[in-house]
């Protein structure tokens, strides 16, 4: 059995890695890791924004905000990933391709998730903060971006971590579209090799495991860092 | 400079400020005490609106704290607030604390607010713990760090809540050196606490409060030789005892 | 064409499709949910017990199955598991809808492990004073955790529990790369035929969201009914 998925890594490792660039659109794992840390970093201005107004004095901004949060987690990825799909090019009349609509879905998804993070990050951090602030003239944007966010984002840093995982995991459901995604590899390989179904996903299951389990051990000693140097006020 | 018009605040069906009535003139220093849940921090927390009141009026310098268009950011940076709690901002250096506000409500440049920063620090007796985190900071330090913070707003009134009651014994007397030589330096100051010796030593005057009324204002001489309202008689009566 | 007809949900052929995805999406979920919850307590249970090998094999399961995505383990269960069966196993598989079951098989695990950490970090919401205490009252080993400990942990784990019954909820559309037929396959297949996508999808939009918001309901109603009461 090993013999045999150390030789399917030998012939197949590039396609595997790279899918058919560079006579294709990029693909493989490549094309997933890219995928996930650019929606991230998108995600991140917009998660933001809905995080504060999540925790938001004014209700106006509070309650619409909760709604869509609460919508899109109710909901299945993938329902999000067909809507996407199938309207995106009929209601803008741009045709969209797999890779794109990927990103645009899961900078959604990001962003919500994101929000949640922020927002519990606010909320658990000492009222004594926000109130020395403005104590001090600062106005609530200034007390928000001076003191408040510099604190939630380093104390928040591992649960975006571990939200980079669920990304990563989550560009598995682009084969259902056809994305090129390392998944999508993988039955191609299978296809092509045929006999030897149970090493190809086992090498799959096993490139997954190493990036994800490597990411969250990393969010795992961020929190013990955190903890052993406490950046939060008694 | 401030003055107290018949105050009143409600929180739901509880009565928290009674008519309260009372004027701290520019240079004096006022010690309010009083059992716990007497109003004395709510009271304190109202002069820079942290708490809103539901009658009455505040003024400092003759101007309506709370009429239209005052604007809240204004009337808090010409007031020195420190807390109970001290609430540092624990991802910036004890220099870094006390440049921010001057820095970015635009009083100072970068460097002028450095220079003052190290000078008031210099004035707390923690120069040489610039650089330090407040993690790294015990809690007597950290309270001095949050004095020199809001000194550095170069406030004309320093209001303090409560400002050694998380303190170990041993390093209350640090924190209240610091408050001593800012009222002999002439700071305008409410302060309220529980130590009575401070207030013998530096009130200008007494508030004594229960029950959200203010029930006696003396001289410390007046105030702690003879009471004459019997809650205060019975407060001074029970401190005796421990 | 108008835009949204929605006779075609009421009735006809795209609505019985819709209905039958429906329907086994709902099976999936109480049927994955039946499997999930003994092994996460199972799990659990490893993973907080004292003898350290069984703990070590808690987490590994935990980690591995937790690591990858979902979707790798249909593709796993149903392309790759078939061919470690023997003959006999894998005619009996695929006579009796291999896509159910290998859907089955891979939510239950996977839903089975989340289950195990929320249920796990109920159990260590409970301060170990608590079977302290209950140990110096006379109270036997049992006795402590089944008294003292595993109301208190349950208590804690319930509302978790329920969320991760929501995201097993969402998860079995997934099942629809192994070609379970499953809501979110009909959808498809109904956009396929007729090119109504818009109501084939706002059928399963309210049909998610309504399962999603009245488990949300639930745990937010046992949260009232049950508060944890910090000890």
């Amino acid at each position: 059995m090993l013999t045999s998925m150390l030789e399917l890594i030998d012939t197949y490792w590039l396609y595997f890695l790279v899918g058919q660039y560079p006579d294709g659109p990029l693909g493989g794992l490549v094309l997933t890791v890219l995928l996930s840390g650019a929606a991230l970093v998108l995600a991140l201005p917009l998660g933001l924004m809905l995080g504060i107004a999540r925790v938001s004095p004014y209700r106006a901004l509070r309650w619409p905000t909760s709604v869509l949060v609460q919508l899109v987690r109710a909901v299945p990825l993938l329902l999000v990933l067909f809507w996407v799909y199938f309207f995106l090019p009929a209601v803008t009349g741009v045709k969209t391709g797999q890779a794109s609509t990927m990103l645009i879905v899961l900078v959604i998804f990001d962003s919500v998730y994101l929000a949640e993070i922020v927002a519990a990050g606010i909320r658990a951090l000492p009222q004594g903060q926000f109130e020395s602030a403005r104590s001090l003239g600062l106005s609530y944007g200034q007390a928000l971006r001076r003191v408040v966010l510099p604190q939630t984002l380093r104390n928040g840093l591992p649960s975006i971590v571990s939200q980079l995982v669920s990304t990563i995991k989550a560009t598995s459901l682009g084969y259902i579209i056809g994305l090129s995604e390392v998944s999508f590899i993988a039955t191609q390989i299978n296809t092509l090799v045929f006999t030897q179904a149970v090493q190809v996903y086992l090498i799959l299951a096993l490139t997954y495991f190493i990036l994800c389990f490597g990411l969250s051990r990393l969010a795992f000693l961020l929190e013990r860092r955190l903890q052993r140097r406490p950046a939060q006020a008694s | 400079m401030i003055a107290l018009d018949k105050v009143n605040k409600w929180y739901g069906a509880y009565h928290a400020l009674v008519d309260v009535t009372g004027q701290v003139a520019r240079n004096e220093v006022v010690v309010v005490c009083g059992p716990s849940g007497s109003g004395k921090s709510t009271l304190i927390r109202t002069l820079n609106r942290l708490e809103e009141i539901d009658g009455g009026r505040i003024a400092i310098d003759g101007g309506d704290i709370h009429a239209k268009g005052v604007d809240v950011n204004a009337l808090r940076a010409g007031i020195g607030f420190v807390f109970q709690s001290f609430n540092l901002f624990p991802h910036l250096t004890a220099l870094e604390n006390c440049m921010l506000a001057p820095v970015q409500l635009k009083r100072a440049t970068k460097r002028e607010a450095r220079e003052q920063a190290l000078a008031l620090l210099d004035q707390v007796g923690l120069a040489h713990k610039a650089d330090a985190y407040p993690n790294a900071l015990s809690g007597g330090q950290q309270q001095r760090v949050a004095i020199a913070r809001a000194l550095a707003m170069r406030p004309p009134i320093m209001l303090f809540d409560e400002p050694t009651s998380a303190l170990d014994p041993e390093m209350v007397g640090e924190v209240l050196g610091v408050m001593r030589s800012l009222a002999q330096g002439g700071m305008t100051m409410v302060c309220v606490t529980h130590e009575m010796g401070f207030a013998r030593d530096v009130a200008d005057r007494i508030w004594f409060m229960a029950e959200g009324k203010i029930l006696e204002k003396a001289t410390p001489e007046g105030f702690f030789t003879q009471p004459q309202h019997p809650r205060a008689q019975q407060f001074l009566a029970d401190r005796r005892r421990d | 064409m108008q835009f949204f007809d929605p006779t075609i949900l009421q009735s006809g052929q795209y609505h019985d499709w819709l209905l039958q995805g429906l329907i086994l999406s709902l099976q999936l979920t109480v049927i994955s949910f039946a499997f999930a919850l003994p092994f996460g307590a199972l799990v659990a249970v490893m993973r907080t017990s004292s003898f350290a090998p069984l703990r070590a094999l808690g987490a590994t399961l935990v980690e591995t199955i937790r690591n990858v995505p979902l979707l790798a383990h249909l593709l796993f269960w149903y392309f790759a598991f078939p061919e470690l069966l023997p003959d006999a196993a894998r005619e009996l598989l695929y006579a009796n809808n291999p896509e159910a079951v290998c859907a089955v098989v891979a939510l239950s695990l996977y839903s089975g492990v989340h289950m195990a950490e929320d249920i796990r970090s109920g159990i260590r919401a409970v301060p170990a004073t608590q079977l302290e205490a209950a140990r110096s009252l006379g109270l036997g080993r049992v006795a402590s955790v089944r008294l003292v400990l595993l109301p208190q942990a349950l208590r804690a784990s319930v509302p978790p529990l329920l969320s991760q019954t929501v995201n097993l909820w969402k998860d079995t559309s997934v099942a629809t790369v192994i070609g379970a037929a499953e809501m979110m396959y009909q959808a498809a297949r109904v956009e396929t035929a007729s090119f109504r996508s818009v109501e084939a999808f706002t059928f399963a939009t309210l049909a998610y969201l309504t399962v999603s918001l009245l488990i949300a309901l639930a745990a937010h109603l046992y949260g009232r009914r049950y508060p944890v009461r910090p000890a």
